[in-house]
């Protein structure tokens, strides 16, 4: 605080109102006016009154009030009192240690969202004007600076805003919220120098990203749609094992050892269109981080990577609309505030048309349609408390080869309070309900049957932020959820036959529960270390019946011992495990331009997928870890090469990563897993192993043409070698699994032609995957049998694509806004009609009786498709 | 500054060089030809087949190899072994012929006993020894009769048939259906029908035969036989692997292995199975009125 002296007898006339007009005034000003009044005698020296302060007067501050305002405003200066006399001096030079925190939240200026993952650089004000420190706005765009008592200057950037820079004399703990203001000139597809995009680069552990959304429009998407999944795709070590597979394959991980979490619900299947397009509505997603090692500890449950998909909070300034109309999706967004500034909401609906006549050359989608609906609401409550609720609906129906009617979805709701305990304390609570189901219609004899599987979660988070100094912050919490799966049922809709083909598997229930820490601290601004780990517990409750089997035998049918069937009850513990689960990351900068990542992350899932198709599927169940069926555990070890070098609009990296999986889940040969009531009899837990090196670069390569490459060089590898023979796939050594790519390579590239028109193209190529074929066959009682060799010793052709995207916006000089004044984007898919085989199957054909091997193609031809989007 | 700028510009220079270099040879690479046929190399694996019931000799057993899987060729034969089948008391029942890689009895008046266990011997002409693991003849229940469901309706002509079974009680009753059409085995994947009876309290049970339907005329013979639980799960492989993967549920990729091993080298993957059962069997003949 600045240096004061008091008389006792001094108070009178301070505490006198100043009798000063209203309005904003220089502090010299306003000490003349304070001089020339007849209540106070003050004297200073002009020549060390700063001249550019200024003091806004409200006209009911007393004389104290406004001394202590000077003061405090012009930190040069300080004021004694004696008897009725004010001397305004010099303040002595002060070495003083206190420390004071700066604290509150980065916003959107246009729409009042927050900004998580801002960058808040703060500056020691003075001759060599030095960086103290750095923090970085959290999910929530909630930020903590603590630092000494002085005069600073604070930078706010974040990617496609202005840079806003704010001087502040702290002297006492201060709230200071921020909105930065979008860059519309600064909407170029690809920035790869700015100081924040480099920033982020320096500052994340290896293989976390941030998928940049204000760049999608560039990209062109699978008809038309932007699309997260295929975004990511586009980077580093993220690939599908078939166009239309559900979900992604990361660092040659299975699709169920990814959690995708939108706004903190877990989405158990994140595509439409048997895996043509991802659920995340793109209107309604502000913004996408991916991390696929590195994996902050409040974050757990899958062994390959992470996923956080948070949704927008809407416009809390004015009502907004968007819309765009395509070939085969609309969406429709409204967004506004319920009360100006305090509270807002977000709706928007997406779907296909139904008569998708247009994609019938899809053959595994006869006919398919979806819907998305997402919603949200927040309010601030206060300076400290602040309240989001959201929602998300997605539904598909389509009719699936045989004819059945299938309809499937995701069912999703949160609720989350966020609490400023205090200046450096951040809390936030969510209590979420996640849900996934499916149904199957089909005929089956003379009966009408459909079958029904069902996931239910209800979970609570508790995170909380302690942000000790500029250096260190440190984050915990603790996570409990509660699952229900219903993994398939089969009631009657109609029937004429006496054959009751009613049945039902066995549910399942469990509470898994967690409590992590992460102490993360800067050394001497070139070192950044964060470690912690995760506790977790889960526990599988009854009522369920476990079986037992005879222990000198492979698991089946024919060996249960019946007379020692367990039966439990209602909330009764079946199984129990624990895991510990340590996360280590460091970033040392090298020089200006060169930052060297290690990461070690170990990682436990509880929850498999059970997939019964040769690419996963809606209708694949998920299977709870119990007395079969162990949890599986993954230790991460990623080491990358940053480089970026300031002259030369350039980010690269190189990152070599090695993960070994234990207790992954596959299948027995032959297993048949369709309702089936003991798949544990059917279920192989083994070792995976995935290893490789990614390669990315990114630049402006001129003021027209910007893009990237990426490149993954991997193997990915499994391994099972049970007790018995049934057991053993491929003698026990390690094959290739079906993510198995050798070389993925993606190329994006923009080029603008004219400031109306751009183009876009994307490349892909990859080795083709391993599959399983038989290699020969043979005859029993007349009928032909496939005979195979060792599995996934056969590929697939090498994959390619070349997809293109034209984009016509609106002039510039004029409004952006309203239906006339809209983007027109085109894209066009599988430009040179590459007949990419995606798998291959064994057909059974009805007229000669024996199966034959089909190629699985999904576009054998050009995809053209048409874009308008709009703002109101 | 200038020479950090310089150094900066080489290394980026020499990367894209090297990137252009590597990126262009895997597109070299992977022009080339892809070649499926290539890839399916078949292991020219031993298939045994042979199945002794309590009905009338002589049994067979079939020993053939695997082909490849594109080839047009259906199987290759094994003609030079040495077959025989050694009962629960070390009887051996001696087999011979081999043409056409068919073995037959060559015991007159030959056949099984209900409860008695079985074990095939082959000896090859590379003295590879196989054995199968002991086959139990199982009893059986009684197919009691054949219907056909819709032969008093004169507009269809396609016919439909029923199987009445009363099944064993206390034991599960496990049987295979092989369909002759006019003496002629239908061979069809869907032909191999299995089956799980649940008995009514009446101890009966229908099993209609719905993949197939049948002409006026037609001369319908089922042969019943039972099954152990190991033949069963064999029988069902073959199905399922002979319909192959597509559909919503398809069973993954396996190799029909039974209940034969190579005693030589244990690892070795013997496809077929060698058997034994009860056999009942019993004929209609398709006429428009009779139900």
């Amino acid at each position: 605080m600045t240096f004061q002296v008091y008389d006792s007898g001094a108070q009178d006339f301070m505490n006198k109102n100043a009798e000063l007009e209203k309005g904003k005034f220089s502090i010299r000003y306003i000490m003349d006016q304070l001089a020339a009044s007849r209540s106070l005698n003050l004297s200073f020296r002009v020549d060390i009154i700063p001249t550019k302060d200024s003091l806004f007067i409200s006209g009911t501050e007393t004389i104290g009030q406004i001394l202590d305002a000077i003061v405090r405003t012009s930190p040069s200066l300080q004021y004694q009192i004696n008897e009725n006399a004010v001397v305004i001096s010099d303040a002595p030079p002060k070495n003083n240690t206190t420390k004071y925190t700066l604290y509150g939240n980065v916003k959107d200026f246009e729409s009042g969202e927050s900004l998580s993952y801002a960058n808040i650089l703060i500056w020691k004000e003075g001759n060599d004007k030095q960086l103290i420190g750095s923090s970085v706005s959290n999910d929530f765009g909630f930020y903590s600076i603590t630092v000494k008592e002085g005069l600073y200057s604070v930078e706010y950037r974040f990617l496609g805003f202005q840079q806003t820079d704010t001087l502040i004399h702290i002297d006492r703990n201060s709230r200071l919220d921020k909105e930065l203001i979008p860059n519309f000139n600064n909407l170029e597809p690809v920035v790869v120098m700015s100081d924040d995009a480099m920033r982020a680069i320096v500052y994340n552990p290896p293989g976390v990203r941030k998928i940049e959304l204000h760049t999608e429009n560039e990209v062109p998407y699978f008809l038309g749609e932007k699309d997260v999944l295929q975004k990511a795709m586009l980077l580093p070590g993220i690939s599908n094992v078939s166009e239309d597979a559900t979900g992604v394959n990361v660092r040659g991980g299975n699709v169920d050892q990814n959690r995708i979490l939108l706004d903190n619900a877990t989405i158990y299947n994140s595509s439409h269109f048997y895996g043509l397009v991802s659920v995340f509505n793109p209107d309604a997603v502000k913004d996408v981080i991916l991390f696929k090692s590195g994996v902050h500890p409040r974050y757990g449950g899958r062994t390959s990577s992470v996923f956080v998909v948070n949704q927008k909070e809407g416009n809390n300034k004015k009502v907004q609309a968007k819309g765009t109309l395509g070939t085969t999706f609309s969406r429709f967004m409204l967004e506004g505030p319920i009360k100006k500034l305090n509270s807002s909401f977000l709706l928007s609906a997406r779907g296909a048309f139904p008569d998708l006549e247009y994609l019938d050359f899809l053959s595994s989608i006869p006919e398919a349609s979806f819907l998305d609906i997402n919603a949200k609401w927040n309010t601030t409550l206060n300076t400290r408390n602040r309240i989001y609720l959201s929602f998300y609906r997605g539904r598909d129906k389509a009719k699936d080869i045989q004819n059945a009617d299938r309809s499937w979805g995701n069912l999703n709701y949160t609720l989350r309070w966020n609490h400023v305990f205090n200046k450096r304390i951040f809390g936030n609570f969510s209590f979420i309900s996640s849900n996934y189901k499916y149904n199957s219609q089909s005929t089956s004899g003379l009966n009408i049957t459909q079958d029904q599987s069902r996931i239910a979660d209800l979970e609570l988070i508790s995170d909380f932020s302690f942000f000790l100094s500029p250096e260190s912050t440190f984050d915990f919490g603790f996570q409990s959820s509660k699952h229900k799966f219903i993994p398939g049922r089969r009631v009657l809709i109609d029937s004429t036959s006496q054959v009751n083909e009613e049945f039902s598997l066995q549910n399942e229930n469990a509470i898994e529960s967690s409590v992590y820490g992460n102490l993360e601290f800067k050394y001497k601004k070139k070192l950044t270390v964060r470690f912690g780990g995760r506790i977790s517990n889960f526990t599988k409750l009854g009522e369920g019946k476990v079986l037992i089997y005879d222990s000198l035998r492979t698991k089946s049918n024919d060996t249960v011992i019946d007379s020692l069937t367990r039966n439990f009850g209602k909330g009764e513990i079946i199984s129990s495990f624990f895991g510990l689960e340590p996360r280590f990351s460091a970033n040392l900068q090298l020089g200006k331009s060169s930052t060297l990542k290690f990461s070690y992350d170990r990682h436990q899932q509880y929850l498999h997928l059970i997939s019964n198709t040769l690419t996963t599927v809606p209708t694949d169940i998920w299977k709870m870890s119990g007395p079969y069926v162990r949890p599986s555990q993954s230790n991460n070890y990623t080491l990358g090469f940053y480089h970026i070098p300031e002259k030369f609009r350039l980010e690269s990296h190189f990152e070599v990563f090695f993960r070994e999986t234990s207790n992954i889940v596959d299948y027995k040969n032959g297993a048949q897993l369709f309702l089936n009531e003991n798949i544990e009899t059917e279920l192989l837990q083994g070792r995976g192993r995935s290893f490789g090196m990614e390669f990315f670069v990114k630049s402006n390569i001129s003021d027209k043409l910007s893009g990237w490459l990426s490149y993954t060089l991997s193997r990915s590898l499994r391994r099972y070698q049970g007790r018995f023979q049934e057991e053993v796939i491929n003698g026990g050594l390690f094959y290739p699994s079906k993510n198995d790519k050798l070389h993925d390579i993606s190329v994006t590239w923009f080029y603008k032609i004219s400031e109306r028109l751009k183009l876009s193209g994307n490349f892909v190529f990859s080795t083709g995957r391993p599959t399983t074929l038989p290699s020969g066959k043979f005859l029993i009682d007349g009928t032909f049998v496939p005979s195979f060799s060792d599995r996934n010793q056969q590929s697939l052709p090498n994959y390619h694509r070349l997809d293109l995207g034209l984009r016509w916006l609106p002039d510039s000089k004029k409004k952006s806004v309203g239906l006339k004044n809209g983007t027109w984007a085109l894209s066009i898919y599988n430009v040179y009609s590459r007949r990419n085989i995606n798998d291959y199957f064994l057909s059974y054909d009805e007229q000669t009786k024996e199966t034959s091997i089909q190629e699985y193609e999904i576009f054998n031809t050009i995809f053209p498709s048409l874009t308008y989007s709009f703002k109101l | 500054m200038k020479e950090k700028d310089l150094s900066n510009k080489i290394m980026f220079r020499s990367l894209s060089i090297f990137m252009i270099h590597y990126l262009g040879l895997i597109g070299m690479m992977s022009c080339q030809q892809f070649n499926l046929e290539e890839q399916l190399t078949d292991g020219n694996q031993l298939v045994v087949n042979g199945l002794i019931t309590d009905g009338d000799g002589p049994f067979e057993v079939s020993i053939t190899r695997t082909v490849p899987y594109l080839s047009s060729d259906s199987q290759r034969l094994v003609t030079d072994a040495s077959v025989s089948v050694i009962d629960n008391f070390g009887d051996t029942i001696p087999y011979g012929g081999g043409e056409g890689g068919i073995y037959r009895s060559l015991r007159p008046l030959f056949s099984g006993d209900v409860g008695a266990t079985y074990k095939l011997r082959i000896v090859l002409s590379d003295s590879n020894i196989y054995e199968s693991r002991e086959a139990f003849l199982r009893p059986m229940g009684v197919l009691d009769e054949l219907k056909c469901l819709n032969c008093s309706d004169t507009e269809q002509t396609r016919k439909e048939l029923t199987g009445v079974i009363r099944g064993l009680e206390d034991v599960e009753n496990l049987y295979r259906w092989k369909i002759y059409r006019n003496k002629r085995l239908l061979s069809e994947p869907e032909d191999i029908m299995l089956i799980k009876p649940r008995n009514s309290p009446q101890g009966l049970t229908n099993h209609p035969i719905n993949h197939r339907t049948f002409e006026v005329g037609d001369t319908i013979q089922i042969e019943q036989l039972s099954l152990t639980q190991e033949m069963f799960d064999f029988l069902n492989l073959v199905v399922d692997q002979s319909r192959g993967q597509a559909g919503s549920s398809p069973v993954l990729p396996a190799n029909a292995v039974g209940n034969i091993t190579n005693l030589n080298n244990p690892t070795e993957e013997v496809l077929g199975f060698f058997g034994a059962s009860s056999i009942q069997s019993k004929e209609i003949v398709i006429s428009s009125g009779n139900l």
